[in-house]
């Protein structure tokens, strides 16, 4: 019996450790773009890495990962704009709304990028009713 | 030669006067019988006594009389998380502001008479927390952000030794007030939500020279007892078991009582084994002497919805027993003989929705459907938020109640999530939340409980529309101070819960409020500010959106009675 759950538990790790090897997401409704992920990078390490973590990994138990399984549960599915304005309106803690919407796309671009979505020659608008056709899915 | 000796006397009498100059003259080392036993008009410690009741047998102030309390001086502090106590030796205040900064202000004009202020390594995040600072002998002991152990002269402020409790590269950090017990500095350290072979502790120094003398870690390693608690999962994939409050001491029982947060990830399904997970959401009983666990009392075993069930303990006797009392997020008060850990039965405030308890005060049973599912929304009462968090709880032995200040609401769209199981990864699961009113309070956020710690009655229930955010204080004038995130502060009748008292803070009340005299008067300081938990300023703004405050402005305010 011992035997087995250690096998069964073996077996959970893997397949839980797959995604963070393979993580490769396709943005549907437009693209993300290198000099926007480079925007969004220093406005993320400047806003969000204090709990987000720098490598999308929280650094506080409140928050939650921007990677991983947590990434695929939460990002993906529903359209974008969600997410963005969820974000625009509660992010920093205590200053939501303080950061342009450009900026807030901007840091969305550089997290869907952390997370293997590729970049293109178009950038993700700072606008929620844009980003409505906008889906992140999981390939 | 008499012409040539007395400006040099004279010198070196100004060069010897420096340092006295800059430190209260009456000053004196804070012994082990003051630890135990401090004068009234002093608070040593996180919650004034090791038996952390957070009461000041100070009266001045009472009943009658609190309606002239006036405004009598503040101290605006460093930008950053605030949740602070500020401590008081003889008529000197000290206090951590947020971001590595520590003061010592005449407490009754509230000048200032040192400051140290902590380099941090480069990149190092600004304004980082802190919940108090402590005193013993000669020294005021600081637990810095970068998970260091400072001690300070506490005449003058200057480094008298350090001590590298962690490693804060690896998440670590130290937030919580240091216990000074049996000579030794002892502290807990928080920042085991991501997985590492590097676990959460326990740590006493030597209050003289910053000695390591024991450590003992909050997660049980594999082989360690009869039945592995975490079902065989590798050590390092072991993950929570943060310390992020102060213990208690009990000189006569030989024992420190220490809680110990909950497992992460949060959630079973994120951690992928159902085990007990010992020895997080439990109490310690630690041997000052060498931290050998006496005993162990684990609340909810298994925890899986962050409900942080063990914060301060308060040291009380119950039926002529050496007892202890504490309540955590699910507004249960916990309540246990000290010497044994036995339980007593336990009194459920009422409003959480998520485990039943056995007659004997021991955990019963989820509830259905409070175990969380991948992918799945589930409703939970409380929130991660708790009932009740950092904020403590005081007693007062007069009413024998503990007035318990709480933040009241639900989650009706928690949804937990599989993580990373490798080093490094982790965290808390947990991919969306919603915070929103309790159905059976849907106009307010928030509360002081008054709760009789022998029969469990609700001796009365003092309701606010924004979370109450300060810890309590309770006093031998019969009141009971706390503050809410609308920038209120009261006065309440220990007894009844009238409001006697109040009055509007420039930003929201928070910290842990504390009452000292300085010169023969009696004074309460309630530190006000911003940030903490990111919950703390979310749920209000979610919640409450009527309510505005100031985007910043952490400070202390004092206030006493006219001269």
């Amino acid at each position: 019996m011992m035997k087995l759950e250690l096998t069964t538990l073996g077996l959970v790790f893997a397949i839980l450790a797959a995604p963070a090897l393979a993580q490769d997401y396709t943005l549907s409704g437009g693209g993300i773009g290198e000099e926007q992920i480079e925007r969004g990078e220093d406005a993320f390490m400047t806003n969000c890495a204090g709990c987000h973590g720098d490598d999308l990994r929280s650094v506080d138990s409140n928050a939650p990962d921007l990677r991983g399984p947590v990434f695929a549960a939460g990002w993906t599915g529903n359209p974008l704009s969600e997410k963005f304005e969820k974000i625009v309106s509660t992010m920093p803690p205590g200053r939501g709304g303080s950061l342009s919407d450009q900026t807030y796309a901007d840091i969305v671009a550089f997290i869907l990028a952390t997370n293997g979505v590729p970049a293109t020659d178009s950038e993700l608008p700072g606008d929620a009713e844009a980003l409505d056709g906008y889906t992140v899915t999981e390939n | 030669m008499s012409r040539l000796g007395s400006p040099l006397v004279a010198l070196s009498a100004l060069l010897i006067a420096v340092p006295t100059l800059a430190q209260d003259a009456s000053f004196t080392p804070v012994s082990d019988q003051e630890i135990l036993n401090p004068d009234p008009a002093d608070w040593l410690q996180w919650r004034a006594t090791v038996n952390s009741w957070g009461y000041s047998a100070l009266s001045d102030i009472t009943a009658e009389n609190v309606g002239e309390l006036e405004y009598v001086w503040g101290w605006a502090m460093e930008p950053g998380d605030q949740e602070t106590t500020p401590i008081v030796h003889d008529g000197v205040m000290y206090v951590a502001n947020p971001g590595g900064v520590v003061q010592a202000l005449d407490a009754a004009s509230g000048d200032l008479i040192w400051e140290y202020r902590r380099q941090f390594p480069e990149g190092f995040r600004e304004g980082r927390l802190n919940r108090g600072i402590s005193i013993y002998g000669d020294k005021i002991y600081f637990p810095s952000p970068d998970a260091v152990l400072v001690a300070l002269d506490a005449g003058t402020g200057q480094i008298a030794w350090e001590a590298v409790v962690a490693d804060h590269e690896n998440g670590k950090t130290l937030t919580a007030a240091p216990l000074i017990a049996d000579g030794k500095v002892i502290v807990g350290y928080q920042g085991c939500n991501r997985f590492s072979e590097e676990k959460c502790a326990i740590v006493a120094y030597d209050a003289e020279n910053g000695e390591e003398l024991w450590r003992t870690i909050t997660i049980e390693r594999p082989g360690e007892g009869e039945e592995d608690t975490w079902e065989d999962i590798p050590f390092v994939l072991r993950g929570g078991g943060d310390i992020w409050t102060t213990a208690s001491y009990d000189a006569d029982a030989e024992l420190i009582y220490i809680g110990v947060s909950q497992a992460k990830p949060w959630s079973r399904v994120s951690r992928a084994n159902d085990g007990a997970g010992y020895y997080t959401t439990s109490t310690l009983a630690l041997n000052p002497e060498n931290g050998e666990i006496e005993w162990f009392r684990q609340y909810i075993p298994g925890e899986t919805n962050d409900m942080d069930e063990s914060f301060e303990h308060i040291l009380v006797d119950i039926d002529g027993e050496p007892a202890y009392v504490n309540m955590g997020k699910l507004g249960i008060l916990w309540r246990g003989n000290r010497e044994t850990g036995e339980p007593l039965p336990a009194f459920d405030f009422g409003m959480q929705d998520q485990i039943d308890l056995n007659d004997d005060g021991t955990f019963a049973a989820y509830r259905e459907g409070k175990i969380g599912e991948v992918g799945i929304p589930m409703t939970t009462c409380p929130s991660s938020t708790g009932f009740r968090s950092w904020r403590a709880m005081a007693f007062s032995p007069e009413t024998r109640a503990v007035y318990v200040p709480m933040t009241i609401n639900c989650d009706d769209g928690v949804v937990y999530t599989e993580v990373e199981m490798v080093e490094g990864g982790g965290g808390n699961g947990r991919s969306a939340t919603n915070r929103i009113f309790h159905p059976d309070d849907p106009d307010n956020l928030g509360r002081i409980l008054a709760m009789d710690v022998d029969t469990g009655e609700a001796l009365w229930e003092f309701p606010m529309r924004t979370p109450a955010n300060t810890a309590t204080l309770t006093t031998a004038g019969g009141l009971v101070f706390a503050g809410d995130w609308d920038r209120n502060f009261y006065a309440l009748d220990a007894a009844s819960g009238d409001v006697l008292w109040q009055t509007r803070l420039p930003q929201a009340a928070q910290g842990y409020p504390i009452s000292y005299e300085a010169d023969g008067r009696q004074y309460v300081a309630i530190p006000v500010g911003v940030g903490g938990a990111s919950w703390s300023t979310s749920v209000p703004e979610d919640l409450t959106p009527e309510v505005r405050r100031p985007a910043g402005g952490n400070a202390m305010m004092v206030y006493a009675l006219p001269l």
